[in-house]
């Protein structure tokens, strides 16, 4: 069972902790939030159109985070290379 | 025809269940064996008359390696799961095989098997990450190796060495065409030709892509990567299984790593964050968000994109250039 507002309080928090977010790291951990949610709605709404104020938040999360990934400083390739 | 397929069938099924007693024997044999050599060791250790003998007996224990025999003799090729299973489930087969393994290998196989499971895949990268992402970070990196030598000994896993300092592994996971496709087909002879082939439809499809006005207009900031499809496999942070010139493409990578260092001295510090911030929408929009947290696919991609915005000469130009 899919709780509207527990869901939408959990992308509103990755929101929150994306402004404290400094590092590749803890960007990851929050990207995986987004995307356990994402998924969650997706599998609730198999085949049915997701309500608008759920697709909006996740659109709004998700643009959230890929904006701050292009903040943070850029990965490191030179590791990536050797 | 259906009559000899069954004798066929049957004489292996009977064969795979003699091999399975004969390898249980062997070990349970193996097993006593190392019982009793520990035993006489005990013994000796024992006697308080000779304690220099007993030092010297000592290391030989440890030293003596164990001799392993594979379960399991065949090519191991690179599977991708169509989508991501829901349950990790363990084939039969596998888990027949899995028993048989002692209890370091075993939990080593399971993690990497269930690590490849999530990644949708049966194959990826040996290191100090891995052993990280699996949660073996309290092994020493030797006994993490002589993990990965056992496993590989079983024939249960495939290494490559793909650089000086890049591994690859595949995993010996059944294929199951319903959830499975075949990633990549083991290395044969035909290799070369299949390269070939495919760098000359690369060749055929570049003329028909029309964007040379929009690649003018390019900007450091809002470089489109047009060639991206082209380099597909040019990507220098690709393993290039199958390639014979090895060598070459590493010189290529260094050439790409010091190219991008370059162009980054040249655009400066806040026009090359503000390049990064386009790739990252860029990879967002083509590849989807997954990738994002993929670090190395992402790497893959962005180094991808980096080759087009500055103008980085691809694998075949540069090889031609040189």
């Amino acid at each position: 069972m899919l709780d509207n507002r527990i869901l939408l309080k959990s992308l509103n928090d990755i929101d929150v902790k994306l402004m404290l977010c400094k590092t590749n790291f803890e960007w990851e951990l929050l990207a995986k939030k987004y995307e356990n949610a994402e998924n969650e709605v997706k599998k609730f709404f198999k085949g049915k159109k997701i309500p608008d104020e759920i697709k909006n938040a996740l659109d709004s999360a998700r643009a959230s985070l890929v904006k701050k990934k292009g903040e943070l400083p850029p990965e490191d390739l030179s590791d990536f290379f050797k | 025809m259906g009559l000899i397929r069954g004798i066929a069938e049957a004489v292996l099924e009977k064969a795979k269940v003699e091999m399975k007693d004969y390898i249980i024997k062997f070990i349970e044999a193996e097993k006593e064996a190392e019982k009793e050599a520990a035993g006489k060791a005990a013994v000796i250790a024992e006697k308080p008359a000779e304690p220099v003998q007993a030092e010297e007996k000592e290391p030989e224990v440890p030293e003596k390696r164990k001799e392993i025999f594979p379960i399991v003799e065949k090519d191991l090729v690179k599977y991708i799961y169509r989508t991501k299973p829901e349950l990790i489930s363990i084939p039969r087969e596998l888990a027949d095989l899995m028993q048989m393994l002692p209890v370091g290998e075993f939990a080593c196989f399971m993690k990497l098997f269930i690590f490849t499971t999530e990644q949708k895949k049966n194959f990826g990268y040996i290191g100090n990450n891995l052993k990280k992402k699996i949660g073996l970070d309290a092994l020493s990196p030797e006994e993490f190796e002589e993990l990965i030598a056992n496993l590989e000994a079983y024939g249960l896993m495939k290494v490559e060495q793909v650089s000086d300092n890049q591994r690859t592994f595949i995993l010996y996971i059944p294929f199951d065409e319903e959830t499975m496709s075949v990633s990549e087909m083991p290395r044969t002879e035909k290799q070369p030709e299949r390269n070939e082939s495919r760098n000359s439809n690369q060749q055929k499809k570049a003329p028909a892509r029309k964007e040379p006005e929009k690649a003018e207009k390019k900007t450091p900031v809002k470089a489109e990567p047009v060639k991206e499809e082209k380099e597909e496999d040019d990507r220098p942070g690709r393993s290039r299984i199958g390639m014979e010139d090895d060598e070459l493409y590493k010189s290529y990578r260094t050439f790409v790593n010091l190219e991008i260092d370059k162009a980054k001295m040249r655009v400066g510090r806040s026009n090359f964050d503000k390049i990064y911030m386009e790739a990252v929408k860029y990879i967002d929009k083509k590849y989807g968000f997954k990738v994002l947290s993929d670090s190395e696919k992402f790497k893959e991609h962005l180094t991808n994109y980096y080759i087009s915005a500055f103008d980085i000469k691809s694998f075949e130009e540069w090889k031609k250039s040189k």
